[in-house]
């Protein structure tokens, strides 16, 4: 039975990712190869399941389908962190702030 | 005389408008808060680990039938579980659904609940499901919670 190297697969999907995105390459590196590495294993047990005919291409690919899905619901995830670390610094700030005008207030009063 | 008097009314008009303006600030700044997320919500965690577990118990028991008796993974026998996660999965979309400023997370709810559904279709399609999908049905869920997970206890802060 045919086989695949998942982790020659995986820089190959690395280098996609590289020449697709060459200017912020190095901004988003880290990130991609924590995307890539969350996925090896499933990748892996996908890739054996078709070559094994376990899984029809028509079930292949809406298994690929279902991978975006997936993708899209972390970037979800990652969009709530953000979300939280801009409102942490915010409120952070305003604190300050606000301790500041009630000392100035008991300077004045 | 009269000046000493109208310098006492300006300095307490100023007096009380600078005092009057920090008052305003102090209190808007106090209920002033950035809200981007709603509150974190201690109930829907417990239940996204519930359901979680619901899930991996329920693909890693299918898992344990002895392959020779593949009927017993058909989906008249499982039926009865896939619907009582999808009431779950229905019950957290409704809880989100109606908390402010969280289209996020729902969004990543309504993705698990549909492919919860997709799955329980195949299987009610192929009436069995082989080790292979089980194991790659089970991780994708994972891979989902641990995601819809992250995205409930970072509100927490």
């Amino acid at each position: 039975m045919a086989t695949i190297n998942i982790d020659e697969l995986m820089t190959d999907m690395l280098s996609a990712i590289k020449s697709t995105v060459s200017n912020h390459w190095k901004e988003i590196k880290d990130s991609m190869q924590q995307f890539l590495i969350a996925r090896k294993a499933r990748f892996e047990l996908l890739a054996e399941l078709r070559i094994s005919g376990e899984l029809s291409q028509e079930h292949f690919e809406s298994r690929l389908e279902d991978e975006k899905r997936i993708a899209e619901a972390e970037m979800q995830a990652l969009e709530v962190i953000s979300k939280a670390m801009a409102q942490k610094a915010a409120n952070a700030a305003i604190d300050i702030f606000q301790k500041a005008v009630g000392a100035a207030i008991k300077t004045v009063l | 005389m009269i000046n000493s008097s109208t310098n006492r009314i300006i300095l307490f008009k100023h007096g009380f408008s600078l005092n009057a303006f920090f008052l305003i600030c102090v209190l808007f700044f106090s209920h002033c808060r950035v809200h981007l997320l709603p509150e974190f919500d201690a109930a829907i965690l417990e239940q996204i680990d519930q359901t979680a577990k619901r899930v991996d118990k329920f693909y890693l028991e299918l898992l344990e039938l002895d392959p020779a008796n593949l009927h017993k993974r058909s989906y008249s026998s499982c039926s009865e579980s896939y619907i009582t996660i999808q009431s779950e999965l229905n019950s957290l979309y409704i809880k989100n659904k109606i908390r402010p400023l969280n289209k996020n997370t729902l969004r990543i709810v309504e993705i698990t609940r549909d492919l919860w559904i997709k799955y329980k279709s195949e299987h009610k399609q192929a009436q069995t499901l082989t080790n292979g999908v089980i194991e790659l049905n089970r991780q994708s869920m994972e891979e989902l919670f641990y995601t819809m997970r992250i995205a409930e206890k970072i509100k927490k802060q």
